[in-house]
């Protein structure tokens, strides 16, 4: 499929949302100043650790958002509206057609006490005006399609008589029921088993390549963003800290932080034998540092990092970093490979 | 003092499963054999329902085995009733640093308990005990004043560690210490592993569902698969040569942080059959793409492979170990 | 590496969040009520029991707060000291029905088999019965008095307790806490006491909360049928019974005591939920 615009079809600009602690007035912020976009058929990748608020980013785009929780600034443009402020009946009408979602424990995403094949042709039904019979067609079709074995029969099963790997194929049979543009990932892989895992990340590829959709995809695995995605954005504690072509991310970091992911992440081929982490611990909410949130952490920070605003920057070849040691980095990088 | 510190012979863990209204007996570990050394960091992997949490619950004495015996340090051991001396030799290490340590006690509290119950150090002593081990796990002794939910999840497996160390135990039973945290946390935690092994000598059965980690920190590796070991060697030979289907389905999976553009990830087909009724012969035939009828016949026994180089033992649970063609694998650099 | 891994956690000091409206409402009612009842003698001069049948069934007053009931005893008198003889009748009622459904509620659930059964059946033996019946016979058959009300509240009410904690318990056995601490060869007394009760017991103290509500009522309830604590101790409730005669006339003499009822648990269920909520954040 062909995009007809040149437009991203997500625009998140200046993205800032802020937590309330039960019980507590002080406002803490969750998420400050995202920006990125997403093409038409593109897949993103949105990755970050516990507390890096990629989350949040992801589930305000639809509103979805836990009590206590609120956007409170920038915009999020979906092929030119900004959803932020767009009213209830508008997010309504995009479900579905426009943005669908995909989350990380099809347990309790999906109804359990509604057959599967029902939840798939109520998802269907939702948006085309079909008879009962061709929406069951339609469902049987998108269940095989989705690798669903013996379809007819998962179809009328309940949610919790299939496995992990059938439950997650059937929510994203429900989900893409109706051709969404674009489809957000909440970690829909982490709950399950590796093998599992590849057949789902398959099946996404294919799709995507297939439907022509876009993807927004969280995770906290690096590895799954460099299969699925062509871009990704690294967050840490509320900000984007790095952005750029997944191919040259991985390669060749510019940020402190995403070397530290890639050092951190285990290598099962063991190219590299030696396994390092990243000292201290991430902040929690509302103990945020000054200045870079991640200088505590860091072996190349500064004085000059310890306060102030660290924005991203373009660093050409379409990547950006909020770093301003790039430099120091890639030296250091450099002198560890030999 | 033999060269095997545990021993496992044939153990058999079984349990009651509910399908529907009826209930099936089903062998969470079916007659299942192998060896840790002294001293070694010993890996196990599978996925669920490998029965691999369920070993290392039979080995801390938390399960109890329907058949076979578990031998530690040349002693067979008692199910479930042990003297609480053993207990004191064989520790573990729990997967959920939020829900292993005692949300109402502080962390001094937790410690000093286990060194009254056991009556290891002397009153006077407990203090320094403590600290001295928290120094061993690199965490800094005000900690011992917290509670848990005051600490984050690596520190949380810190002091987890810590409590296993306590006693100075020979055997340390990790079930996937480090799944449950971030991945730039999970690094240290698996580097303090190999230190505390190289430090104290203490032997580690480090149980794991990913491979990639169990390369980096373990000597010798077993996979399983449903309840039975499919294959069984050390690190280097077995990621270099692996054997059995499964092993390479599970190698192939794993995706690379820098796949080639051209490579796909490769997914082995169809889902795992439930415990409860299980493909007759092996149990890996109904997804494995080199199955013919004799794998549907006779369930493969655990056999030696010919081809590791340095005469280590490299066993696989499949009729055509020795004939499978050499394993490419994914990566470039083979 | 010897950087020492965790420099020193955040903030050991917890931070203060401000508790829970309920809690805060809940807590000044019946404080205020506690402190009116431990402090009765200096917020009234009256005798509850002194009879005076000179001034019998006045009107508020100067002199009398609450006007006087027809034995001419002041009606705030005995409101007063009627609660410190229901509050504290009804607090210490609460206490054996808590300790033992509770104990016995951690052992049916941590146990299992057949004591669980044995002791989950005999609750629901007792349950069938409707709670005011079997409160009612046993104390007329142990013969009026306040231990006959202890006796009777406990035997029935314990079961609560032990259905909750049993719930709890249930839960906090598969946490890996508990496990590590069978794995360590701990007793299953200190298993019990030290790791599971801290865990689970707040559920039983919220429950105790409206537990004291249902027995300020019981206790009330008693001594409006002529079963309750004995006279000449001042009860709301035989304040109510006996003012029933003057429901058209002098409609104060029983409505009173009742509102104070009314507030009384008003303010134990706001401090309840409180409670939970208070509990319920960490």
């Amino acid at each position: 499929m062909t995009s007809t615009s040149s437009e991203p079809l997500l625009v998140v600009e200046d993205l800032c949302i802020d937590v309330t602690p039960v019980g507590d007035k002080k406002v803490v912020p969750a998420v400050r100043n995202v920006t990125f976009q997403v093409a038409a058929g593109e897949a993103v990748g949105l990755v970050g650790e516990s507390g890096s608020g990629k989350s949040l980013t992801l589930r305000t785009i639809l509103g979805l958002l836990p009590a206590g929780v609120r956007a409170t600034g920038g915009r999020v443009l979906f092929e030119g509206v900004d959803l932020l402020k767009a009213p209830k009946k508008t997010l309504k009408n995009l479900r579905g057609t426009g943005i669908t979602m995909i989350f990380q424990e099809p347990m309790t995403s999906l109804n359990p006490i509604t057959k599967v094949g029902e939840q798939i042709i109520d998802a269907a039904r939702a948006k085309h005006s079909w008879s009962k019979s061709d929406a069951r067609d339609h469902a049987l079709r998108l269940a095989r399609h989705m690798g669903v074995p013996d379809a007819e029969n998962v179809l009328s099963l309940y949610p919790h008589e299939l496995s992990g790997g059938l439950r997650q194929r059937v929510m994203i049979a429900a989900a893409l029921a109706c051709r969404p543009k674009l489809v957000l990932c909440d970690e829909p892989t982490t709950a399950l088993d590796v093998t599992i895992q590849a057949q789902i990340i398959r099946l996404l590829i294919e799709l995507k390549d297939e439907f022509g959709m876009s993807m927004l995809y969280v995770t906290h695995d690096l590895a799954v963003v460099a299969q699925l995605c062509q871009r990704l954005e690294v967050m840490y504690s509320g900000s984007i800290v790095e952005s750029g072509l997944v191919s040259e991310l991985f390669r060749e970091p510019n940020h402190p932080y995403t070397q530290g992911l890639v050092n951190a992440t285990p290598d099962v081929d063991a190219v590299v034998d030696l396994l390092v982490g990243i000292r201290g611990n991430a902040p929690t909410l509302g103990n945020w540092p000054e200045g870079c949130a991640f200088h505590p952490r860091c072996d190349f920070a500064t004085e000059e990092c310890q306060s102030g605003e660290f924005p991203l920057r373009d660093t050409g070849d379409g990547r950006a970093s909020a770093c301003i040691h790039i430099d120091r980095l890639h030296e250091s990088t450099r002198q560890a490979t030999p | 003092m033999s060269e095997n510190l545990l021993e496992l012979n044939d153990v058999t863990v079984s349990f009651m499963a509910r399908r529907g209204g009826t209930k099936t007996p089903i062998n969470a570990a079916d007659h299942v054999s192998l060896s840790v050394r002294r001293g070694e960091i010993f890996g196990l992997v599978g996925e669920s329902g490998s029965g691999k949490s369920t070993l290392a619950r039979l080995i801390v004495g938390l399960n109890s085995a329907a058949s076979g015996t578990v031998v530690f340090d040349g002693e067979v051991l008692a199910n479930k009733k042990r003297p609480r001396a053993l207990r004191r030799q064989i520790q573990m290490v729990f997967q959920d640093p939020y829900s292993s340590l005692d949300p109402s006690m502080t962390v001094r509290q937790q410690l000093t308990e286990i060194l009254k119950v056991h009556d290891a150090v002397s009153d006077s002593q407990r203090k320094a005990h403590c600290e001295q081990v928290f120094a061993q796990v690199e965490l800094s002794p005000t900690l011992l004043s917290a509670r848990p939910r005051q600490m984050s999840g690596g520190q949380r497996q810190r002091v987890a560690i810590a409590r296993a160390l306590l006693l100075s135990p020979e055997l340390l039973v990790a079930d996937e210490p480090v799944s449950a945290l971030d991945v730039s946390i999970q690094a240290g935690i698996i580097q303090l592993f190999a230190d505390l092994r190289t430090r104290l000598g203490v032997t580690i059965f480090f149980i794991a569902h990913d491979l990639a980690v169990v390369r980096h920190l373990c000597d010798r590796v077993a996979v399983m698969y449903m309840g039975k070991i499919v294959e069984e060697g050390v690190t280097s030979e077995l990621f270099a040569n692996p054997r059995h289907p499964y092993t390479r389905a599970l190698l192939d999976s794993i995706p690379r942080l820098q796949p080639e553009a051209h490579e796909e990830i490769v997914a082995p087909e169809g889902e795992p059959p439930s415990l409860a009724r299980l493909p007759s012969g092996c149990r890996f035939r109904s997804r494995c793409p080199f199955a013919t009828e004799k794998c549907a016949l006779e369930e493969p026994p655990l056999i030696d492979v010919t081809s590791s180089p340095d005469g280590s033992l490299h066993r696989a649970a499949c009729h055509y170990a020795n004939e499978l063609e050499a394993y490419v694998g994914r990566s470039s650099t083979v | 590496m010897t950087d020492l891994v965790a420099a020193p956690a955040p903030k050991l000091r917890r931070k203060f969040r401000r508790p829970p409206t309920t809690l805060i409402v809940g807590g000044s009612i019946i404080g205020f009520i506690v402190l009116l009842a431990i402090f009765a003698p200096l917020v009234t001069s009256y005798n509850p029991t002194t009879i005076n049948l000179l001034t019998p069934l006045q009107s508020p007053s100067a002199a009398h707060w609450l006007g006087t009931d027809q034995l001419g005893r002041d009606i705030w008198t005995r409101l007063v000291y009627g609660a410190r003889t229901d509050l504290s009748v009804a607090f210490i009622a609460v206490l054996t029905p808590f300790a033992v459904g509770t104990v016995l509620g951690a052992i049916a659930g941590y146990l299992g088999g057949w004591l669980d059964n044995l002791i989950m059946r005999i609750a629901d033996v007792v349950v069938a019965f409707p709670f005011y019946v079997l409160v009612i016979v046993l104390v007329f058959l142990l013969g009026p008095g306040t231990s006959s009300i202890y006796i009777a509240i406990s035997v029935v009410s314990w079961i609560s307790y032990a259905r909750i904690i049993r719930g709890s318990t249930l839960v906090a056995k598969n946490q890996e806490y508990v496990l590590a601490a069978q794995l360590q060869g701990f007793s299953t007394l200190r298993i019990i006491m030290r790791h599971i009760l801290p865990n689970v017991i707040s559920q039983a103290i919220v429950f105790a909360m409206s537990d004291i509500v249902n027995d300020i009522l019981a206790i009330v309830t008693l001594g409006y049928l002529g079963l309750g604590i004995p006279p000449p101790a001042p009860d709301w409730g035989e304040m109510m019974a006996s003012g029933q005669q003057f429901l058209t006339t002098h409609w104060e003499l029983s409505t009173i005591p009742g509102f104070a009822v009314v507030i009384t648990g008003l303010g134990l269920s706001l401090f309840g939920d409180g409670l939970n909520e208070l509990l319920g954040r960490n």
